[in-house]
């Protein structure tokens, strides 16, 4: 049956939404009537559709153009952009957004660029943060977090 | 007319067009900023205000919303990423433009398009106020949630790529809408324990994850420049622009009726205007077949359509005092603040405060026009410059500051986080992110509409009637079908003919 599918994609994706609408239908039938109606409705669409792009898949492919992935850069990035949003409010706006900052610019630009690119590159990032983070606070009065360290900053 | 004739001249005085002036810049440059949405730069904007007499403070207020709505097309133009909601239906066709190398051009018909709506919308706030206010009276919950309806089927037959999963994603977002407390009864649904969820998904936050965030995971696998540079000149080519742009004046004209019409609508925003209009323009285009892949006409429909909401939008917030779209609700707190009463005495009673601000925002949208065009000239030509190993740690750092600038909660970032990594999984399946967004946005007014008509319906003893029978209720199910069933029609009767000429 598996060499029948000729979209893989699609059908793992139907797979995958038949069992997320099955969940939630369960979750809805808890509801009182007028908070479960909708989602009842939602959850049989879903489903409903979520076959017909199983049968589809069996039937022909469409493809998916997609560009294609770095192994070493994306995981880095992801990492570098989830430790970016951890530390925002325990180390501060400012510290954590020029580390991160920079680390990503490092990240993207590999072996191909100068190192005296690259300090370029960091400098004029430093000086855009700095800018935008007074500018929020001072300006617009936005509060950023200040870290454990720059409460009074 | 000798009153209405001061209060024109009260809004060209020199106070109040620095303010309109100041406004459009400032609104320009932060509706453009992924992350900052035009409700965001009117709330940001509004204490500035207090200090103003009450009609230069609106001038300001208005200016800075036509100019964020018009700014949010630059960064769907140039990053795929719509600055505001109603930028959504931009990407469609901004985006490719870009890639093609047309940037410059996009940039250019965008403003041109954005003055046309402004204008439309403006003159039908200043000359039809009142009777189109008495029209959004009769859209009752039944007709919203058609209305809703008809985006999302719209946004999944139009956007690019497969419909079965643009209609799977509208139905993934209007299923996220529902996570909180529900619009009707009061249940808490799908928070899973977590207390931060009980007040729902916020949209912005979500929007800039799942528009943004694939968008940097794709740009830095990419090799090569983000964006090509056309091979023109250095004028933003304005003459090419303003040709097309005038080739389909109609084209723009019903644009900008649509987006007034739906502006007026309290609640429903510039995200369907866009939508809907966009549909009608590649119904009756006889280039159908390059909307998607970077074709004006698509450009011209969102881009008129969005602005146009402006002055509609404030059609029901002055006659009604019901804010027609979320920046029209800041508005209204500042009306109110400012001591003027909403209402239909407020045409009569107070007409020197509210012709003096119509004005001002007349002008704004005039202003509008060589401002956005020679700061999309340096705008467009300083991004491409910037390299992408700087561009993507920029558009981050936006996307973080834009999504905890919301509530100050770290939580919405790391929503913003989660809802990206899910959009770009989802993307590199085919599921793109509008109709998911557009799903997030309409949902509630989907709910809200189909639960409410339910028990009216019920209280009338005919539910059926209720949701089939209104003439207005006809007209919008008649548009979803032929939304829904014309393109596939076309096909098979195409696909008959051909066969049978061969």
């Amino acid at each position: 049956m598996l060499r029948q599918i000729k979209d893989k994609i699609s059908f793992v994706s139907g797979i995958f939404f038949v069992i997320l609408s099955f969940i939630l239908f369960y979750e809805a039938s808890t509801l009182s009537p007028f908070g479960a109606v909708f989602p009842f409705a939602m959850t049989t669409i879903l489903i409903i559709l979520s076959i017909i792009l199983i049968i589809r898949s069996f039937r022909f492919e469409i493809k998916v153009i997609n560009q294609t992935i770095s192994y070493v850069k994306i995981p880095l990035l992801i990492i570098v952009f989830f430790m970016w949003i951890y530390f925002l409010e325990r180390t501060g706006f400012i510290i954590t957004s020029l580390i991160s900052f920079n680390l990503i610019v490092l990240i993207n630009s590999g072996l191909n660029i100068s190192l005296k690119r690259i300090t370029l590159y960091m400098i004029l990032g430093s000086i855009f943060i700095l800018l935008l983070y007074f500018g929020f606070k001072n300006l617009l009065l936005v509060p950023l977090p200040e870290g454990l360290w720059f409460r009074d900053l | 007319m000798t009153n209405i004739f001061a209060d024109f001249l009260s809004s060209l005085s020199l106070i109040n067009l620095g303010l309109a002036f100041s406004g459009v810049l400032a609104g320009i440059i932060i509706g453009a900023l992924p992350g900052l949405s035009a409700t965001m730069a009117v709330a940001i904007l509004v204490p500035f205000t207090f200090a103003l007499e009450p009609s230069s403070g609106l001038i300001v207020l208005g200016a800075i919303y036509t100019g964020a709505i018009f700014g949010g097309s630059w960064s769907a133009i140039l990053i795929n990423t719509p600055g505001t909601p109603s930028a959504v239906a931009t990407t469609f066709d901004g985006y490719p433009m870009a890639k093609n190398g047309n940037g410059d051009l996009a940039m250019s018909i965008s403003c041109m398009s954005s003055f046309i709506g402004g204008l439309v919308g403006v003159i039908c706030l200043a000359l039809f106020a009142p009777p189109l206010a008495s029209v959004s009276l009769k859209f009752g919950p039944t007709e919203y949630f058609w209305l809703a309806i008809l985006g999302l089927t719209l946004i999944s037959t139009l956007a690019e790529g497969d419909n079965i999963k643009s209609l799977i994603g509208a139905c993934i977002g209007l299923l996220m809408s529902m996570i909180g407390v529900a619009v009707v009864g009061g249940d808490i649904r799908m928070t899973w324990n977590i207390s931060f969820l009980n007040s729902g998904i916020e949209i912005v936050s979500a929007m800039i994850g799942l528009f943004c965030i694939p968008v940097i995971l794709d740009l830095t696998s990419m090799k090569g420049k983000h964006l090509s540079d056309s091979e023109t000149p250095k004028n933003l080519r304005l003459k090419e622009s303003f040709l097309i742009v005038f080739k389909k004046k109609f084209e723009a004209v019903r644009g900008a009726l649509i987006g007034t019409f739906i502006g007026i609508l309290p609640g429903a925003g510039g995200s369907i205007a866009s939508i809907v209009s966009y549909g009608e323009a590649k119904r009756a285009s006889k280039n159908k077949d390059n909307f998607g892949k970077g074709e004006p006409e698509g450009l011209i429909a969102s881009e008129t359509a969005n602005n146009a909401t402006v002055g509609g939008g404030f059609i029901p917030t002055l006659c009604l005092g019901i804010p027609g779209t979320p920046p029209d609700a800041v508005i209204l707190g500042a009306l109110l603040v400012q001591g003027i009463r909403t209402g239909d005495t407020l045409f009569t009673q107070q007409s020197s405060i509210v012709y003096t601000f119509i004005f001002g925002l007349f002008l704004a949208t005039i202003i509008m026009l060589p401002l956005g065009l020679l700061m999309g000239r340096y705008a467009y030509k300083s991004i491409i410059k910037i390299p992408k190993e700087v561009l993507i740690p920029i558009i981050i750092f936006l996307t973080i500051i834009g999504s905890y600038s919301i509530q100050n909660n770290i939580l919405n970032v790391y929503f913003m986080f989660f809802f990206g990594l899910v959009g770009w999984i989802l993307n590199r399946a085919g599921f793109k992110a509008s109709p998911i967004v557009l799903g997030l946005v309409l949902g509630q007014i989907a709910e809200q509409g189909f639960v409410q008509a339910y028990i009216i319906g019920n209280a009338q003893d005919n539910i059926l009637a209720n949701y089939f029978a209104r003439p207005i209720s006809i007209i919008l199910v008649i548009f979803i079908l032929m939304g829904l069933f014309l393109p596939a029609l076309k096909k098979i009767y195409n696909r008959r003919k051909n066969a049978q000429t061969n």
